[in-house]
């Protein structure tokens, strides 16, 4: 039974443990963006805390019908991720340095150039009127402190069978800004961004290993303390023990106040 | 002083190793963590250390607090965290130097309050054992000081001062360092009038303790009262909540009501112990927490009172303990507690949800919390009540006479 024990307890921290939540809340809404017509899009840009990226919220509207037209959600990077992420996708700067909008920001444009973190097609009937569009992917490895887009568009939609998005009219998230069209606008979209990330023991040591190496000097003084500290202690509780005579004299003057 | 009885008593002597080694692992690695500031300990230290160097005004600590922690950053040198890295700040290479050093001076006065306990309770080695025991292990100050990184123990300390001097009939010291203790934090002046009124013996022994009490604390608030940016307009709301409205702005604050009550009640005890001053202090916190919002590290504010009915009446306090400790337990559900670890890996922990996070989906949680906290409020209203109740003297510390038998006629 304890090596049963052992071995669930062993495997259980050989596997890791998933930690995750929500990485960015921008809940705030004044109103809905308007109908999401064909050749438009709506997007946002966030800036995430955490690795993991695997889960979107956005607050959507179907006007309370039923609209016919597939709707197209993408992810993107802005900042460049460095090498092991394919890197090379100019930042905003860049962008503003082209004309001071983001025209090639369209999930359906351009695909076969840009490499999308996250491009998912699906039907209008999927969309929430009562509550946020919950929009699930393979999380995504190194977005932490990355500044990420999503757009959102409906090819073939129109006016009256379209979807749309709640929006706040002033700028409520500071870690980003919404679009239409490619072209930045006032404002933040409504949604919550999720993160999770796996860590086994090794990768919390790794962690804690990586800083508390650059400060050996203060590691020695505290181990050699906290060493010194049990040494005591083993022999306080090793060494063996005179008459309790002081124990045995004197009176507990509490059991005596409350007899 | 006596010698100290301690032949033959190791487990005691290892005990107390324990509770250092407890919290000599606990300096390092534990923080509260804030997502705006960093963490509590690190906006003391920075607002402090600024107050030293006069950059910026005093944040919301008293001046005597700041002061000290600031001289004391400042002469051991401890690296100050940038306000501007928030949450990152856990991710520092030197967060477990600043954390150690900053919290060592908590450990010093920790240690110190020990020193006078012991003192306190020299003359037996019962005593002396139970008050060991409770410092090594006691929850409270562990996370107070060494997991969320406050000072309380600074004005405990001073506290368990004024007691001591309290109990050898040195009332003068009592009220003079109660009053430096509420230079620290505010609390300490709670205990003031009770003392003024349990320990003096005429009208003006009053006024001289009352003016021992509070000229230190008027000393040392008066020259930075345009700089202190705590207003008492915030006390109200976080403090005194618990009111009932007169309409146009008047408020009764029950705490208050309860306070003036009590002091009314000890003037006409005449009472003139120790135990009448320890054990109305320690109503007045119980009643206290029940009306105001309050954190877990506020109740280290307790211990030193705590410490004196554990160690005089150990199995009057054991259930009342056990069950207020649950109760806490409890009410650290909507505590992210791993978060405290992040140091650690900042990572990993940071993400770490409170319980309440977990069981929310499942229970009720914030009303379980609730009853939880009612469950608490009650069982410290009926212990205030007891210790009230069981004053031990009625005048003097002879103890009550019992009544004459009436005869009917």
């Amino acid at each position: 039974m304890r090596q049963v024990i052992v071995l669930v307890l062993v495997s259980s921290l050989l596997a890791g443990c998933t930690v995750g939540g929500v990485d960015i809340e921008q809940e705030q809404a004044s109103g809905l963006a308007g109908e999401l017509l064909d050749g438009h899009s709506f997007g946002q840009t966030f800036t995430l805390q955490y690795d993991g990226l695997y889960r979107i919220d956005l607050y959507t509207a179907t006007y309370a019908r039923e609209n016919t037209h597939p709707v197209i959600f993408c992810i993107l990077p802005l900042t460049p991720q460095g090498e092991g992420q394919g890197g090379g996708f100019p930042s905003p700067s860049q962008w503003e340095g082209q004309g001071g909008g983001f025209p090639s920001l369209a999930c359906s444009e351009g695909s076969g150039e840009r490499a999308y973190l996250v491009h998912l097609e699906f039907p209008a009937a999927e969309i929430s009127n009562s509550g946020p569009t919950v929009i699930t992917f393979p999380p995504l490895a190194g977005t932490a402190g990355q500044t990420l887009y999503f757009s959102i568009e409906s090819p073939g939609s129109m006016p009256g069978d379209a979807i749309t998005v709640y929006r706040h009219e002033k700028d409520v998230y500071a870690g980003g800004q919404m679009f239409m069209d490619g072209q930045p606008t006032g404002g933040d979209i409504a949604f919550i961004a999720y993160t999770q990330e796996t860590f086994t023991p090794a990768d919390i040591w790794n962690d804690f290993y990586s800083r508390a190496s650059q400060d050996k000097p203060f590691f020695r003084f505290y181990c050699s303390l906290l060493v010194l500290l049990l040494l005591a202690l083993i022999t306080t509780l090793v060494w063996p023990g005179r008459t309790a005579g002081a124990r045995d004299t004197q009176c507990d003057p509490a059991a005596e106040k409350e007899a | 002083m006596s010698k100290l009885p301690l032949e033959g008593q190791k487990q005691w002597i290892g005990l107390l190793l324990a509770g250092l080694i407890l919290r000599w692992s606990l300096l390092p690695f534990v923080m509260h963590v804030d997502a705006v500031l960093g963490g509590d300990i690190l906006t003391i230290n920075r607002g402090s250390v600024a107050a030293v160097h006069r950059v910026q005004k005093l944040s919301t600590y008293p001046p005597m607090a700041e002061y000290t922690i600031g001289l004391y950053q400042s002469i051991s040198k401890i690296p100050v965290i940038d306000a501007k890295f928030g949450l990152s700040a856990t991710a520092t290479n030197v967060i477990f130097r600043v954390l150690f050093f900053s919290k060592l001076l908590y450990l010093l006065f920790d240690v110190a309050a020990l020193l006078i306990w012991t003192c306190l309770f020299r003359d037996n080695l019962y005593s002396l054992r139970s008050v060991w025991g409770f410092w090594a292990l006691n929850p409270l100050t562990l996370y107070n000081a060494y997991v969320h990184g406050q000072f309380d123990l600074i004005p405990v300390f001073f506290v368990v001062l004024s007691s001591y001097f309290a109990s050898r009939n040195s009332s003068r010291w009592a009220a003079f360092w109660l009053g430096i203790a509420g230079c620290y934090k505010n609390f300490p002046l709670f205990f003031l009038l009770p003392l003024v009124i349990i320990l003096a013996k005429s009208w003006r022994e009053r006024l001289t303790l009352f003016l021992l009490g509070t000229v230190p604390y008027v000393s040392f608030m008066a020259p930075f009262l345009k700089q202190y940016h705590t207003s008492i307009g915030n006390y109200q709301n976080w403090y005194f909540k618990a009111s009932y409205d007169l309409g146009l702005g008047a408020q009764v604050y029950l705490f208050f009501v309860f306070y003036a009550a009590l002091l009314w009640y000890l003037h006409h005890r005449k009472a003139h112990t120790f135990e009448d001053f320890w054990r109305a202090c320690f109503a007045i916190l119980l009643v206290y927490y029940q009306f105001s919002y309050f954190d877990l590290h506020y109740w280290a504010w307790i211990v030193p009172f705590a410490a004196i009915y554990w160690v005089e009446y150990p199995k009057q306090a054991r259930p009342f303990y056990l069950v207020i400790g649950l109760c806490l337990l409890v009410l650290m559900a909507p505590t992210p507690l791993g978060r405290f670890l992040a140091p650690i890996s900042p990572r990993f922990f940071l993400r770490l949800p409170s319980l309440l996070e977990v069981l929310n989906p499942y229970l009720p949680m914030l009303f379980i919390v609730n009853v939880v906290r009612s469950l608490m409020a009650g069982t410290c209203f009926y212990l205030a009540w007891r210790l009230l109740r069981d004053m031990p003297a009625w005048h003097s510390e002879a103890p009550r006479a019992t009544p004459e038998p009436v005869t009917v006629v």
